[in-house]
C-alpha cells in the first residue's frame, strides 16, 4: 500500500492555514469536528508571569505550557476526501492546515521534560544523527488527542521532515 | 457596601472562574471585646453557580443586635426576608459598629477542578479550608475571637478536632443545624445565602450565552429551569460552560449520554495487574502471536511507534 499525500496550501495565501493554533489536550476525545475552542476553552486560559498556563476541560484542571516542533520540522493535517474500501488499497490524502507551535497541556500536573511529547522530540535528533535523513516520525501517543479549530478533522496529525515536496512524513493510526 | 445593589456590582466585576472574597469592615470594638463567629454555607448540593461560605462575627455582649436583626433559622426565610436583613447588616448604624461579616464565593470551575484532580479534594475538604481561611482571615484583622461556632452537614467530632488544633485559644462548636441554634451562625448563613443568590444573578457567561437566572434556575438539580439548561445547554466536545459543576453526577450522566466520549489518563497504577505467575491454562494452546515482536523500551516510554511512511 502507498500513501500519497496532496499539498494544495502551498502558495502564500495559505499560510495562515499552515499556523493554525493548537491545543494538545491529555484527553481522548472521541470526536472528530470542529470545535468552539474560541467559546468554550480559549477564554478560560490564564497566563502566569512565568509563562505558565492553565485552563480547564470538562471540569479539569490542565496546566499548560506553549511549545516549538524542533527546528526543521512542523506538523500537517491531513484529510482523505475519498476512503478506499480495500484495506490495503493506496490512499490520497490533502494536506488541510499545520502549525509549527502548540499548546502543550497536562491534566493536573505541570509540564516537564518527563513529558513523552518532550522525550518524543528526542528521537528527532538521534535520528537525525543516527540516519543522517529522513525520518518518519509517528504518532506520539495514541491517548492523546488534538485539535484545531477551523480545520476539520478526518486525517490523523503527521509530522513531516523539512519541506520536501511532496512531503516525507507518516501518518498517525 | 451599602446595598444589594453594590453587592452586586462587587460580584459582576470578579472573574467568576476564580474564587473570591467579600467583606464588611471590621468593627473596630471587635478588636477590643471578645467576640463570637458563626461559619455557614450556601449552595453546597446545586449542579449550578459557586459555593459560598460565609462568616459572621461580633461581641459576645451584642448578641441581642443579631436577634434584632432578625437573624434566625435562615432555611425559615424566604429570600426576600434574607435579603432584607443583609441591606440591614450593610446600613443600620448599629449593627455597622458591631457585626462584621466575610464570605468566599467558591467557583463552580474550582470545585469541579478539585473533584476531578488527581489526588481527588473532595467537597468536604473544600469546604473545611475555606472555613478556615476565612476564620484565620479575621484573626489576621485583629478580631478578637473567643468563640466559634460552625454548621455543618457532615460529622461535627472530625471537623471539631480539626479546628480545635488550628486555633487552640478559641472555643469551637461544630453541630449540625447550629444555624437554627445560634444567631451568629444565622447571620453568617444570611451572609453565604445572599451572596450566592446575587452571584447567580449576576453571573456572567465567558462562553458568551446570551441567558440569565431567569432561564437556567435556582441550580438545584431538582429545579424544572436547571434541569432543561442540563439537558440542553450542551456543547459536544466541551460540554457545559463554567456555570456548572463538571464533577456532580447530574451534569456528568448527562454528558456520558449525550456529548461525545472523553476518557483522561487512568490514573489508577495497576489496573490490571494480574496474579504474577499464574497463567491461563488456554495461553499454552493459542497461537503465538510472532508479528508483535516488544520495541525497545526507549520507543515504549516515548510512545512512539511505527507508522507508513508517506509518498
Amino acid at each position: 500500500m502507498s500513501i500519497q499525500v496532496e499539498n494544495n496550501l502551498k502558495d502564500s495565501d495559505n499560510s495562515e492555514q499552515l499556523q493554525q493554533k493548537t491545543h494538545y489536550v491529555p484527553c481522548k476525545i472521541e470526536s472528530d469536528g470542529n470545535a468552539n475552542v474560541e467559546k468554550y476553552f480559549e477564554p478560560y486560559i490564564t497566563e502566569k508571569e512565568n509563562g505558565e498556563l492553565t485552563g480547564t476541560f470538562r471540569g479539569h484542571h490542565l496546566d499548560g505550557v506553549k511549545m516549538r516542533l524542533p527546528d526543521g520540522y512542523r506538523a500537517v493535517l491531513v484529510t482523505e476526501a475519498k476512503k478506499p474500501l480495500a484495506e490495503d488499497a493506496d490512499r490520497r490524502f490533502q494536506i488541510a492546515g499545520g502549525f509549527k507551535e502548540f499548546v502543550y497541556w497536562n491534566w493536573d500536573k505541570k509540564p516537564s521534560k518527563n513529558d513523552n511529547i518532550v522525550k518524543g522530540f528526542e528521537w528527532m535528533d538521534i535520528a537525525d544523527a543516527y540516519l543522517g535523513g529522513i525520518v518518519s516520525f509517528g504518532s506520539i501517543s495514541v491517548e492523546l488527542s488534538w485539535f484545531t479549530y477551523t480545520v476539520t478533522g478526518g486525517g490523523g496529525v503527521t509530522w513531516n521532515y523539512r519541506n520536501q515536496s511532496p512531503p516525507k512524513c507518516s501518518k498517525t493510526p | 457596601m451599602d446595598s444589594l445593589k453594590a453587592l452586586e456590582e462587587y460580584l459582576k466585576s470578579k472573574d467568576n472562574a476564580e474564587n473570591f472574597f467579600s467583606s464588611s469592615e471590621i468593627p473596630p470594638i471587635c478588636k477590643s471585646e471578645a467576640c463570637m463567629l458563626g461559619v455557614d454555607e450556601a449552595g453546597r448540593g446545586p449542579v449550578l453557580g459557586p459555593m459560598v461560605y460565609g462568616v459572621a462575627y461580633c461581641p459576645l455582649s451584642q448578641k441581642k443586635i443579631l436577634e434584632s436583626l432578625g437573624c434566625a433559622d435562615s432555611k425559615a426565610l424566604t429570600e426576600d426576608k434574607r435579603d432584607e436583613i443583609f441591606t440591614k447588616m450593610l446600613i443600620e448604624q448599629e449593627s455597622i459598629d458591631n457585626v462584621g461579616w466575610k464570605g468566599e464565593v467558591i467557583s463552580p470551575k474550582y470545585i469541579s477542578n478539585s473533584m476531578y484532580r488527581r489526588a481527588k479534594h473532595s467537597l468536604n475538604e473544600v469546604s473545611m479550608n475555606s472555613a478556615i481561611s476565612l476564620i484565620q482571615m479575621v484573626l489576621d484583622g485583629g478580631v478578637n475571637l473567643a468563640e466559634i461556632y460552625v454548621d455543618t452537614v457532615g460529622p461535627p467530632e472530625k471537623y471539631q478536632a480539626k479546628l480545635s488544633e488550628i486555633f487552640p485559644n478559641i472555643k469551637i462548636t461544630v453541630a449540625k443545624k447550629a444555624d437554627s441554634i445560634y444567631p451568629i451562625v444565622s447571620a453568617a448563613s444570611i451572609v453565604a445565602k445572599v451572596t450566592r443568590d446575587h452571584a447567580l444573578k449576576v453571573w456572567n457567561f465567558k462562553e458568551g450565552l446570551d441567558m440569565d437566572h431567569s432561564q437556567f434556575g435556582s441550580g438545584y438539580p431538582g429545579d424544572p429551569l436547571t434541569k432543561k439548561f442540563i439537558r440542553e445547554q450542551i456543547d459536544h466536545v466541551f460540554g457545559y460552560p463554567l456555570l456548572v459543576r463538571f464533577s456532580w453526577s447530574t451534569a456528568e450522566l448527562m454528558l456520558q449520554e449525550k456529548a461525545a466520549t472523553c476518557t483522561f489518563e487512568d490514573i489508577d497504577e495497576s489496573p490490571n495487574k494480574k496474579a504474577a505467575g499464574t497463567k491461563s491454562i488456554s495461553t499454552f494452546f493459542s497461537p503465538k502471536d510472532k508479528t508483535s515482536r516488544k520495541r525497545h523500551k526507549f520507543f515504549q516510554e516515548r510512545c512512539l511507534k511505527m507508522t507508513n511512511a508517506f509518498e
